[in-house]
């Protein structure tokens, strides 16, 4: 396990090649409807796979894996794009040029995903998977849900002494208002108004506890928290002691590096029991994708039971109910209820008032944290 | 060519010799001259074009417009950003003149103790990129470095502040200094040291021979150099990005990259008219360094030397000075680099923890793990050998167009070929992405590492010009009369007497540019693609990652090679790199 919390840019094409090849078997799996053997052939004619994504290579290995163990014969490539709605982008920008895209999107960006619907870019694909998740998951026809990630309390253990250690954002916010002084500059999240990651955690945070959620951010704007735009630094510079606390911190980025005891030790961190924000990743077939018929059997792939425990291993958040941690995985999203209780988690869900309320809201951030 | 143009030219060599026929050497005078202004064009071109228009330039139905300027003034802050941005690189460009100028004197004029030594420690700077010496600086004094922290735990709070402007311009000034260290040595070589001894035979005492005749000679170095710096100040984007873009400082650099990289609906309007902004300043301040450069002539104080310089003497400051300049090499070049070594063999460097418990090879076995770091690694080496032997190619045949034919439009060529020293960078980057996208049929090499050989080159020229040009104009001409009195035409001569005769200057082109794409990362970070990174790119990748023990492990390969690069040429071919 060490090591899957690399994260940057890169493709993966190696694995597809390398595993497979042996076994010829490839039927569908069962319960499976009748004609899937067609899409199978299909895919075989095809024979490789492009996917555009916001996970990294790290994430995709063990699902790489389990793939090939099933379909030998098709090459998987991925690219891990750093921004949320990049994938979107890059794919929309190559279709408008004729160039190669990809066949498959699986992306952390709610927004994004209404804005491509709207667009009329996703392909309607009935998963035989799709009757094992529940209605949340299934926000937009053709789009499926890869993990339910949750968003963090981390702290630094030497400078956050047990018995001070917050449980929730409330807590968190007395702590920090506690060193008001000394912890200036030295709290981070992500910054509403540098990534559409963070403005959704944020906008799904206030949805869910109105003024209070305004209130609580204006004490933290107190201390000038220093914003991030991804949780790999927010988790380097917690642990090096510059910044003492983070809130909202993507819980995966940080969960791999806990293996190593050494930062174990100086790491801690917690779930957020008065308000647990969920990100929701979506996955789903654009209409240009080439190789259609491959990306049908990676997506029903990625939402079955082994899928999910293999993206699990990979250092997600498994979204599918029923699928507990163990074996290499964290958490899951019925762990994460079982936490902090269904009523606390704030989906960062498909909402079209995000949408609509994106200026407002940022202006507002901007104003609260005086930042530009 | 025509008889008048001979005359326009007023060649006065050229009309002794015999015509051949136009064939070959036109050919190949005029193909590399186009070559040259498309290479050059290419990226400036689109990023013109782009920011009059209404939407990005590869959508359908766009308009003409100037609305993009005016929506670039009323963007939120963006008068904050210019101001921000000359501030910074005002802030370098006197830190680094300080510093130059001080070294110069201390290190090239005076009896101290280990001077040369110093010298070439004082150098190092420039050698590594930006980005890794900010790294370099973050692992010892960002706010979580060891000696901020011990510091920190002696008095209260630590007395800087990297997360500022001043703070990021002392890196930038550091970074920079050798620059004008080096134009200060050069200008020092050439003065008349008889001028100092009539000072001194007046009575006058070291510090005031210093202030009224060696600093005043000194002028038009630190002038050009500032001027130099000043640019260098406003194209850097390693140095805000790593310390500025955390505590919300944005310059100009930062903008573009918020903007047009890292955001994730790029505004193409905004990007291009900034990047055309910057352009236009750059442009100006080249001009005025063209213009000091045409001044510093009237100072003219080169001739025949009865004397050598001689050193002033410190008597008892020699070894107080020599543990100041030891300190000041330890703490700028010797523990940021080391401290970022170290880091690249321990899991984490934090004073919470003692080293042996996070000692590891792991960042490296990390590194070659994951395809996309030797990958990058790999492509870093072909871009800059490969790269580095094409561009030294047409750097080679430019110069012998502009200085040793009599090619219609070699003075032309020779403007053009020295015009992307008013591109910076980040531009010439958005340029040729644009260029690539805009071209049908060139989506092939947008995604390869040859988009980044041709961008590096065309940035590049004028850097491989000044490591060939003094060569060809100290080299006599009296060579290629002979060859062409023997009915040889240009391409002939040049082949068999000029290429070969200028070798030394070639393998010190190839060297200075090996080195120079090596650590290139601002052109290449908005062409580079899955397939076609190179270490920069990755580095900063990683390093918005938050994987700082990979950032340490890769910035170790680069420092690595360059500096196994740097110390066999100086050492074996006796290359003079920079300066």
């Amino acid at each position: 396990m060490s090591g899957i919390d690399r994260r940057s840019l890169m493709v993966m094409s190696v694995l597809g090649a390398t595993v497979g090849l042996r076994g010829t078997a490839q039927a569908a799996p069962t319960g499976y409807p009748e004609n899937y053997q067609k899409i199978i052939d299909d895919a075989h004619n095809e024979g490789s796979l492009l996917i555009y994504s916001i996970m990294s290579p790290e994430n995709w290995r063990p699902v790489i894996e389990g793939f090939n163990k099933l379909y030998p014969k098709i090459k998987v490539e991925t690219l891990d794009l750093p921004a949320s709605r990049e994938s979107f982008e890059r794919y929309l920008a190559e279709r408008s040029t004729n160039s190669r895209t990809c066949d498959l999107i699986a992306t952390a960006d709610p927004g994004g995903w209404i804005d491509f619907q709207e667009r009329g870019e996703i392909l309607d694909y009935a998963s035989p998977e799709a009757k094992a998740w529940p209605d949340w998951s299934k926000p937009i026809p053709g789009v499926y849900t890869v993990s339910s990630d949750p968003m963090a309390l981390i702290w630094n253990n030497t400078l956050v002494p047990d018995g001070k250690r917050p449980k929730t954002l409330a807590e968190f916010i007395e702590l920090a208002m506690a060193n008001e002084k000394a912890w200036r500059n030295r709290i981070t999240s992500y910054g509403v108004h540098q990534t559409t990651f963070g403005y959704g955690i944020a906008y799904a945070y206030v949805k869910k506890h109105g003024e209070k959620a305004w209130e609580q951010f204006a004490q933290l704007a107190k201390l000038s928290p220093r914003f991030e735009r991804s949780g790999g630094p927010m988790t380097e510079k917690v642990t090096s002691g510059e910044y003492t606390m983070g809130f909202f911190v993507s819980a995966i980025t940080f969960w791999p590096r806990l293996n190593d005891p050494a930062r174990a030790k100086i790491l801690g961190w917690s779930f957020i029991g008065d308000g647990q924000p969920v990100v929701l990743r979506g996955i789903a077939i654009p209409k240009g994708s080439k190789n259609v018929n491959a990306a049908k059997l990676m997506l029903d792939y990625v939402v079955s039971e082994d899928g999910q425990r293999a993206f699990g291993r990979g250092g997600l958040t498994p979204a599918r109910p029923g699928v507990k941690p163990g074996d290499g995985i964290r958490h899951t999203y019925s762990s994460i209820v079982e936490a902090v209780g269904e009523q606390n988690i704030c989906y960062i869900g498909y909402d079209r008032d995000a949408l609509r309320d994106y200026d407002s809201f940022v202006a507002r951030w901007k104003k609260t944290f005086n930042v530009a | 060519m025509s008889l008048d143009a001979s005359r326009a030219l007023g060649a006065t060599a050229a009309d002794e010799l015999p015509k051949p026929l136009p064939g070959r050497d036109t050919v190949i005078q005029y193909g590399m001259a186009l070559l040259t202004l498309v290479l050059i064009a290419a990226p400036l071109l689109p990023v013109l074009y782009q920011s009059f228009l209404d939407r990005a330039l590869y959508d359908s139905g766009q308009q003409l417009t100037l609305a993009n300027f005016g929506r670039l003034l009323r963007t939120d802050g963006f008068a904050l950003v210019i101001w921000n941005t000359f501030v910074f690189a005002t802030l370098t460009t006197v830190i680094s003149q300080a510093l130059g100028t001080l070294a110069a004197v201390l290190f090239g004029r005076t009896d101290m103790p280990f001077a040369r030594l110093f010298g070439e420690l004082f150098l190092w700077p420039i050698y590594l990129s930006a980005l890794v010496l900010s790294f370099g600086w973050y692992t010892i004094y960002g706010p979580a470095g060891y000696l901020t922290l011990l510091v920190q735990s002696i008095f209260d709070g630590a007395p800087w502040n990297l997360y500022s402007l001043p703070g990021m311009a002392m890196i930038a000034g550091v970074s920079q200094a050798p620059v004008a260290y080096i134009y200060c040595m050069s200008s020092a070589s050439i003065t008349d040291p008889t001028l100092e001894e009539a000072a001194r035979v007046a009575g006058a005492g070291t510090l005031r021979t210093l202030w009224r005749i060696t600093l005043p000679l000194l002028m038009p170095a630190i002038a050009y150099s500032a001027v130099l710096n000043f640019t260098v100040g406003l194209e850097l984007l390693a140095i805000p990005l790593v310390f500025g873009d955390p505590a919300g400082i944005t310059v100009l650099t930062t903008f573009l990259y918020n903007n047009g990289v890292a955001s994730a609906r790029p505004d193409h309007g905004l990007v291009a008219t900034a990047a055309v902004v910057m352009l236009a300043v750059v442009c100006v301040l080249v001009w005025l360094q063209g213009r000091l450069l045409g001044n510093t002539r009237r100072f003219v104080t080169l001739g025949g030397k009865a004397t050598r310089p001689r050193p002033f003497r410190l008597n008892n400051l020699r070894w107080p000075l020599c543990i100041l300049s030891a300190i000041y090499i330890v703490a700028t070049v010797v523990m940021p680099i080391g401290a970022l070594l170290l880091r690249a063999f321990t899991s984490l460097l934090s004073p919470m923890v003692p080293i042996s418990e996070v000692l590891t090879l792991g960042n490296f076995a990390n590194m070659l793990e994951y395809p996309v770091y030797p990958r990058s690694i790999w492509n870093s080496l072909v871009v800059s050998s490969v790269g580095g032997v094409i561009a030294t190619a047409m750097v080679a045949l430019i110069a012998i167009i502009v200085l040793r034919s009599d090619f219609r439009w070699r003075g032309p060529l020779h403007y053009i070929a020295l015009f992307p020293r008013a591109v910076p960078g980040v531009v010439a980057g958005i340029g040729f992405f644009y260029a690539f996208a805009l071209v049908p049929g060139l989506g092939g090499v947008r995604n390869t590492i040859w988009i980044l050989v041709a961008a590096f080159t065309m940035h590049f020229i004028p850097v491989g010009l000044g490591a060939i040009a003094p060569m060809l104009l100290q080299m006599s001409p009296d060579f290629d009369r002979a060859a062409r009195t023997q009915g040889a035409d240009w391409w002939t001569t040049s082949r068999h007497i000029v290429l070969p005769l200028l070798r030394p200057a070639l393998v010190a082109c190839f060297i200075i540019l090996f080195i120079t794409f090596f650590k290139e990362y601002t052109t290449a970070i908005f062409l580079f693609a899955p397939g076609s990174e190179v270490i920069g790119t990755t580095l900063l990748q990683a390093w918005t990652q938050g994987e700082v023990g990979l950032v340490s492990a890769l910035a170790t390969v680069q420092i690595l090679v360059i500096g196994v690069c740097v110390t066999a040429a100086r050492a074996f071919l006796g290359v003079k790199l920079y300066g």
